[in-house]
């Protein structure tokens, strides 16, 4: 049977006749099933089928010099937490760490629509800066061998914690769910450990900046994993890590707030016919910003005055910084 | 004081992405000063979003369906820079209904596109904007398109606007619109004016500013000519 616009036009799904009511019906059924194949046919046919708009192209590898420091300096470091445009109350934190040559750089995102993530997420950097900082402090060996499993332990110690802190206050443990990030480096390698998004990444000994970790994207769009979420049996899963074997002169850290100001996060692929997350740390960004460190910390500017400047820039610094509705931590960490 | 020695410009990456479809009445009643008054409208506020420091050329969408006695998708869905917009002209009769649900479908496929190219997007925003009512055998089916309106806004798919300009049947518009986002009535012919805040109402949204709240305080109001039944 063959319907034209002029048939339906007189079908009501109110009209009270049962003749009405099934071809109504039939009706809402069959323009179900058209759109689902129009979907399902620019889906075969590719984001190519539809013009992206302007989208910037694959990034390229870029070495980027930044100036030499002092090796008294040991690691200069900018640190901050701003709330975004579209937040009520900050819901980041975060903690930096140095060590004689080593440093940590711990980043929190609290969840943004959970009542107590911000007390989770100062709860768990707080925690995490003692027990690392104990640690290192001992002279305990914490090489790439033995980075997953201490910190795997020590992340588990902060999920217990926070179940602790829940039933303290007698609220469900899900209201202080927040994402973690711990990045490391000493004179041997860099390493990260992390739980959900945001990013991380480091300077190569080629001068060039590249990621530590791969953001934990679940299947809807800006859905992740907390650290509430943590148990012995998924955190295989929920725990990542990486090292890489370099004496590396930056890495930095951040939530993923101002990720897409400093990162090439959604970009054109390398064929050029549909968009993805090329997970690139700006060389041109982190090159300039490295720069400003340097020339701050060999000025011998106050860790204070520096971080005071640091949140300003991460507020208002440019039009985009100024308009993101997230909270921005970034973490950036340099030395000789 | 220390003076912060800080300067990054952000990185190019794409825009999340706001669809935006204009469902608007070019049947014969809104012929004259009205049709050349929203040309003027929407040729201004492309221009606007073009010129928008925060990037709202590179987030914005729009689309364009037109109903008269035919409904038309003038224009799919696309970033300003890329549209050519042809001044609408009027004739026929006023198919509301059939207008509204292109809409709708307008910005539902596009969510889908986005889906299935993995962009990000904001909630996509279907606008009508009419002088008249639905024709006669358009009646029986606006209880049918204010359930879908009114559960597209409660699950969050898409946000309805109506605004009607003078000779509307307000009753209509009232059934059709959810609380939230109650409807508006134009000021004369003020197109320039609304389109500023809607421009400015959408860049609010995109930055966090609850739908609710940036429908009553963005921008400019004056277009406002205030809703009473």
């Amino acid at each position: 049977m063959r319907f034209d616009q002029s048939d339906f036009s007189i079908l009501n799904p109110w009209h009270s006749c049962e003749g009405c009511k099934r071809l109504a019906k039939e009706k809402l059924a069959l323009e179900a099933k058209v759109l689902e194949l129009t979907q399902q046919i620019a889906q075969l046919k590719g984001p190519g089928s539809q013009a992206l708009g302007p989208a910037p192209a694959y990034p390229s590898e870029v070495a980027v010099e930044v100036a030499p420091l002092p090796e008294l300096v040991g690691w200069a470091h900018l640190k901050a937490s701003v709330k975004g445009t579209g937040k009520a109350e900050l819901q980041d934190a975060h903690e930096v760490l140095a060590v004689g040559q080593s440093i940590v750089l711990i980043v929190c995102d609290g969840a943004g629509s959970k009542m107590r993530s911000k007390a989770g997420a100062d709860f768990a950097v707080k925690q995490l800066k003692a027990t690392i900082g104990e640690f290192l402090t001992t002279g305990a060996p914490l090489g790439p061998d033995e980075w997953q499993s201490h910190t795997k332990r020590w992340l588990g110690e902060v999920a217990h914690g926070l179940a602790q802190m829940a039933e303290g206050e007698k609220q469900p443990l899900q209201e202080y769910g927040c994402t973690c990030i711990i990045v490391f480096a000493n004179d041997d390698y860099v390493a990260c450990t992390h739980v959900g998004d945001g990013r991380a990444g480091y300077l190569d000994e080629a001068s060039i900046w590249r990621n530590l970790m791969v953001p934990y994207k679940g299947a809807e769009a800006n859905s992740t994993v907390f650290l509430s979420m943590l148990t012995e049996e998924n955190a295989d899963s929920y725990v990542r890590h990486h090292t890489e074997p370099c004496r590396s002169r930056s890495i930095v850290a951040l939530s993923d707030g101002p990720e897409s100001v400093c990162w090439h996060v959604s970009t054109l692929n390398q064929a050029g016919d549909g968009l993805i997350d090329p997970n690139v740390p700006s060389g041109v960004f982190f090159g300039k910003i490295a720069n400003q460190l340097a020339s701050a910390a060999v000025q011998k500017v106050p860790q204070d005055k520096l971080d005071e400047a640091w949140a300003k820039f991460l507020t208002d610094g440019n039009p985009q910084l100024a308009t993101e509705i997230d909270d921005k931590t970034l973490l950036v960490a340099l030395r000789g | 004081m220390y003076e912060s020695p800080f300067k990054a410009e952000a990185v190019e990456n794409y825009a999340q992405k706001c669809c935006v479809a204009l469902v608007l009445d070019t049947s014969t009643s809104m012929s004259g000063p009205r049709i050349e008054q929203l040309n003027a409208g929407i040729q201004s506020f492309i221009e606007e979003i073009n010129a928008d420091q925060a990037n709202l050329g590179q987030k914005l969408e729009i689309g364009i369906v037109t109903f008269d006695t035919a409904v038309t998708r003038l224009s799919e869905p696309k970033l300003t820079q890329s549209m050519e917009f042809k001044p609408l002209t009027t004739a026929g009769l006023t198919k509301m209904v059939d207008g509204v649900q292109e809409g709708i479908k307008m910005v539902r496929q596009r969510k889908e596109w986005y889906k299935g190219t993995g962009q990000k997007y904001y909630r996509p925003w279907v606008i009508m904007i009419t002088d008249g009512e639905p024709d006669a055998d358009q009646l029986g089916l606006l209880p049918g398109l204010a359930a879908e309106i009114h559960a597209g806004m409660a699950n969050k798919e898409f946000c309805f606007l109506a605004i009607g300009v003078e000779g509307v049947n307000k009753d209509v518009l009232q059934k059709l619109s959810h609380p939230e986002i109650p409807p508006r009535m134009l000021d004369g012919l003020k197109f320039g004016a609304f389109f500023r805040w809607l421009s400015a109402t959408i860049a609010d949204v995109a930055k966090g500013e609850s739908v609710s709240d940036a429908i009553k305080k963005s921008g400019d109001q004056s277009w406002d000519g205030g809703f009473k039944i």
